[in-house]
């Protein structure tokens, strides 16, 4: 038995037993340690991803560690961290200090490493439903909000369908080779395909492409914010490093596997990019370009290249950065008494909040994908490689939905910097865990944009 | 030396830092003035120990940044972009003089200034497509902010009209480098975002009649060519003075600067083929809008318009495939640069002084400020051309290298140029002369005007000294632009 294998996870799950336990005895005005607790239980989960060996197997080939799931844990525990810091604050704000709030962020992280840490789709399965019902939790925090509630709702109903098109997807690629480990190939067989189908669309509906986004507007609004910042990031990252796994392995012994990704990355583009023209709340219009993302970043699954995949996986994490870091202005935002993230509310705010609005317009035209922010990388790294592929027309298609998408992020900086204050909202202070969260995405979303080659390298070796 | 020129790129962007974290208002502005007189300068000690006789880019440095996508830190000049940097340096030294005396935010003014001038150095010197294109993308957000917050009534309207249409072409722009480096790609299995790489590849006429739109288009939404013009009138009315030199004096040339530096040697056969479009373009944007610019009452709006009919004898001399034209359509740049920062500044104090652009509301200001008046007059005469002053030469060598090949398209040029004079005399007329027409309650006013202060008459006699060297002593500078019409045209030329 490799326990060296297993070190980031028991290290997490100890930590959460750990937090778990200490909430129930604690009282409600400790509970600022619990979070800080969390805090540091993520950072030495973190840590000890330094010290596992790779690659290695573990639980009977069940669960496997190799460079390349290291970076996706490293990276997602990251971010966890950056919220499970973030979140305190809004929520003794909103006067819900819910104790449980920390360890289900790190609940649902454990289940993104277990999921992304096997080859087996049995296994996966768990994970990805540790992480999901843990996400309906979390977006139901605010048990006397009804946008909370209908959000947790329509997430339940549409996510347990996501979670058993998986099973079914597995199921069907069992019956058809005889093995639900990645190893499967293609027999032929039309029930093989049908599973394969059901697998992407079941990845397809939890990185909310369309058409299976129906749940992200709604869950995305109704959640507390910090959680639509975990909404968000995590997931995504968890995500797409797992999708690209299975294209690898699996999806792409299927000749038309090509075909499906492609249509729905298209329409996600433009869906998400047109429906945000159209919002009136920044929340909303941020849940939409999450939808045309999905869009941008399963166009690059479409081909198996090396260069392609690494920039797609480049532009996931930093989008995740940026949108962590807009989603953290959002809910500083949203500690101001009577703020709704209405357009008309963010009119003049740069008067008001010149380091909170300009930080959000760094995101924003960071997420544009304006030089020398990150995301241009990650734009100009897909489109080379789309062309590389010889795929010069999704490559376009890419360019021109990229283009179309510039505009509503400029509306939100029209409205924050041009646009004269009408009415004031009085004065926030920002807490010290989210001017870090800020600080840190804020310089990785540039640095990053300059030095690209640090992370780009990294995901090229173990890819 | 050899990394000066990094160091004259980046030290206006740490400035700028150091400006946004002290925030104080004094040393902003000292600050911003000793910086840009550091690199003007620096620039300076560039341009004279620049060989003139060797080809090549000069000061050369490169890096790798991004090895898996071909992508490094290259940077290096040659005759054209030293002295574009020089005349940079030049304008903004001037433009933060000019600013000694504003009162709105003005540590965001400088910083914002501050990070424009690194991105306009940038465009001059980078010799890599990614690194190109960050400067040029990165000159956008201050350039938007400034028109956004310093500007006049309308300046959200144009603010947004001059994000949108400027983004528009960056991507086509994007696009082109793209198509150019994906034909690359598959030539020799290798990516490559290196300039001098490209220079080599020599790329089928099917490619260069496109990528050359491509490009083409990038650049002309920047330069503005007719018919994607007409943003500049509105940036300009809307912009703040300083906002105004910069964006006539640097942010166009960036689009002519691209034709000479990528479209010409890059796509030679293309640029043939296209000559007559470019001609026809060139030759609508210097008539119709000098023809714009008679009709105008606002005299920024005046100024904007004669801009983009000067541009078009920049690109008119570009593409004349001529070592004389391009040499003049190098001299033009800068001698319009120069002038036209010179009749913004000349435009902001009028405004300074009696808060009005139109002309309706001016007039017979000669006798009251009589030191601004003979300023507003060379800078005029430098725009519209008189012997001895920058732009004549400039025009003439355009007629001349266009005139051996296209006598026709020359000839027609020459009317257009003529009609400069007119808007010019014609604005100086209604501005500075016509006292009888006034009334006395103006004429009143018109007593307590006060004249140029020190602030002012910097930037403008550094400028116009400049346009006054370049006007009486050419040769020097003819060779300087010969090395890169030299190495654009083809070595025989």
């Amino acid at each position: 038995m490799n326990w060296n294998a297993l070190l980031p996870e028991i290290v997490l799950s100890l930590g959460i037993l750990l937090v778990f336990t200490l909430e129930l005895f604690l009282r409600e005005r400790y509970q600022r340690a619990l979070t800080l607790i969390s805090f540091l239980v993520v950072v030495a989960s973190a840590f000890s991803v330094f010290f596992v060996n790779f690659p290695a197997k573990t639980l009977f080939d069940g669960f496997s560690v190799d460079g390349y799931n290291l970076i996706a844990k490293f990276l997602m525990m990251a971010v966890t961290g950056l919220v499970v810091l973030s979140s305190y604050d809004y929520f003794s704000r909103k006067g819900s200090p819910y104790g449980e709030l920390p360890y289900l962020y790190l609940i649902a992280l454990l289940g993104f490493m277990v999921m992304l840490s096997s080859e087996n789709l049995a296994i996966i399965f768990v994970g990805v439903e540790l992480a999901s019902i843990t996400m309906y939790i979390l977006v139901g925090l605010f048990r006397r909000d009804h946008l909370s509630k209908e959000g947790a709702y329509k997430y339940l109903v549409i996510g347990t369908t996501g979670t058993s098109m998986f099973v079914l997807g597995s199921a069907l690629v069992y019956g058809s080779t005889g093995t639900v480990t990645l190893s499967a190939t293609n027999t032929g067989d039309p029930i093989f395909a049908l599973g394969v189908l059901f697998l992407i669309s079941a990845l397809a509906l939890k990185v909310s492409a369309v058409p299976f986004h129906f749940w992200t507007p709604d869950a995305y609004e109704g959640a507390p914010t910090p959680t639509t910042s975990f909404l968000a990031t995590v997931p995504k990252i968890g995500f797409y490093f797992l999708f690209v796994k299975l294209t690898l392995y699996l999806f792409s012994t299927l000749p038309s596997w090509k075909m499906v990704l492609a249509v729905i990355a298209v329409a996600s583009m433009f869906y998400g990019s047109f429906m945000a023209y159209v919002q009136r709340s920044v929340k909303r219009l941020l849940a939409y370009s999450s939808i045309a993302h999905a869009g941008y970043f399963t166009v690059a699954l479409t081909s198996v290249d090396r260069i392609l995949l690494s920039s797609l996986l480049f532009y996931v994490v930093v989008y995740a950065l940026a949108t962590l870091g807009a989603f953290t202005v959002l809910s500083v935002l949203e500690k101001k008494e009577g703020w709704t993230h209405h357009f008309e509310d963010f009119r003049g705010l740069f008067k008001e909040h010149p380091v909170l609005s300009s930080l959000l317009a760094l995101f924003l035209f960071g997420l544009i994908g304006i030089p020398p922010m990150a995301v241009f990388v990650g734009k100009l790294g897909i489109f080379m490689g789309l062309v590389k592929s010889e795929e010069i027309f999704l490559a376009l298609v890419f360019a021109l939905a990229s283009i179309i998408a510039a505009g509503y992020y400029v509306k939100v900086i029209v409205y924050m910097f041009l646009y004269k204050r009408e009415r004031g909202f009085g004065g926030v202070n920002v807490s010290a865990g989210e001017s870090l969260t800020l600080f840190v995405t804020g310089v990785s979303t540039v640095a990053l944009g300059l030095f690209p080659g640090v992370l780009i390298g990294l995901l090229l070796r173990f890819l | 030396m050899d990394h000066l020129l990094t160091v004259i790129i980046f030290l206006p962007l740490i400035t700028a830092g150091l400006v946004g974290l002290i925030r104080n208002e004094t040393f902003a502005k000292v600050s911003s003035v000793a910086v840009s007189g550091l690199v003007l300068i620096l620039s300076l000690v560039l341009f004279v120990n620049f060989d003139f006789e060797r080809g090549g880019f000069q000061y050369v440095t490169r890096l790798d940044w991004i090895p898996t996508l071909g992508i490094s830190y290259h940077l290096g000049v040659d005759g054209m972009a030293i002295s574009l940097i020089v005349m940079t340096a030049l304008l903004f030294f001037a433009v933060f003089v000019w600013s000694w005396r504003i009162e709105d935010r003005p540590v965001l003014y400088t910083a914002l200034f501050l990070m424009l001038e690194t991105a306009c150095l940038g465009v001059f010197s980078a010799l890599d497509f990614f690194l190109f294109y960050i400067f040029w993308e990165g000159m956008l957000i201050p350039m938007y902010f400034i028109i956004g917050f310093w500007g006049h009534e309308r300046k959200v309207y144009a603010a947004n009209k001059f994000f949108l249409y400027t983004f528009f072409g960056s991507l086509f722009l994007l696009l082109g480098f793209a198509s150019v480096i994906i034909y690359a790609y598959f030539q020799t299995g290798e990516i490559t975002f290196n300039y001098i790489d490209h220079l080599k590849m020599g790329y089928p006429l099917w490619l260069q009649k496109i990528a050359f739109l491509l490009f083409g288009l990038g650049f002309a939404v920047k330069i503005p060519m007719w018919p994607f013009h007409t943003w500049l009138p509105d940036a300009h009315v809307e912009a703040p003075t300083a906002g105004s030199v910069i964006l006539a004096g640097v942010l166009l040339k960036m689009g002519t600067y691209g034709f000479v530096r990528f479209s010409l040697p890059l796509f030679p056969e293309a640029s043939e083929f296209y000559i007559p479009l470019i001609f026809t373009l060139s030759l609508i944007a210097i008539i119709y809008a000098a023809m714009m610019a008679i009709a105008q009452t606002h005299i920024k709006r005046l100024i904007a318009y004669s801009s983009i009919s000067h541009m078009g004898i920049v690109t008119l001399g570009t593409f004349a495939m001529d070592k004389d034209a391009l040499n003049g359509a190098i001299y033009m740049m800068i001698a319009h640069g120069l002038s036209s920062g010179a009749l913004f500044f000349a435009a902001g104090f009028i405004y300074d002084r009696i808060h009005s652009y139109n002309m309706d509301d001016l007039g017979g200001l000669a006798r009251y400020i009589p030191n601004f008046a003979v300023l507003f007059m060379i800078s005029g005469l430098a725009a519209i051309g008189l012997p001895g002053l920058a732009g004549f030469i400039a025009e003439f060598l355009v007629l001349l290298g266009t005139f051996k090949k296209h006598p026709v398209w020359a000839f027609i040029a020459g009317v257009g140029m003529v009609l400069s004079a007119a808007y010019f005399l014609y604005m100086y007329k209604k501005t500075m002369l016509e006292e009888d027409t006034i009334t006395d309650e103006r004429i009143k006013k018109w007593k307590t005007l006060r004249d140029v202060e020190v602030h002012h008459l910097i930037p403008f006699v550094a400028i116009l000294a400049v346009a006054f060297i370049m006007g009486l002593y050419p040769s020097p500078f003819v060779k300087i632009f010969t090395h890169t019409a030299r190495m654009v045209l083809g070595a025989e030329v």
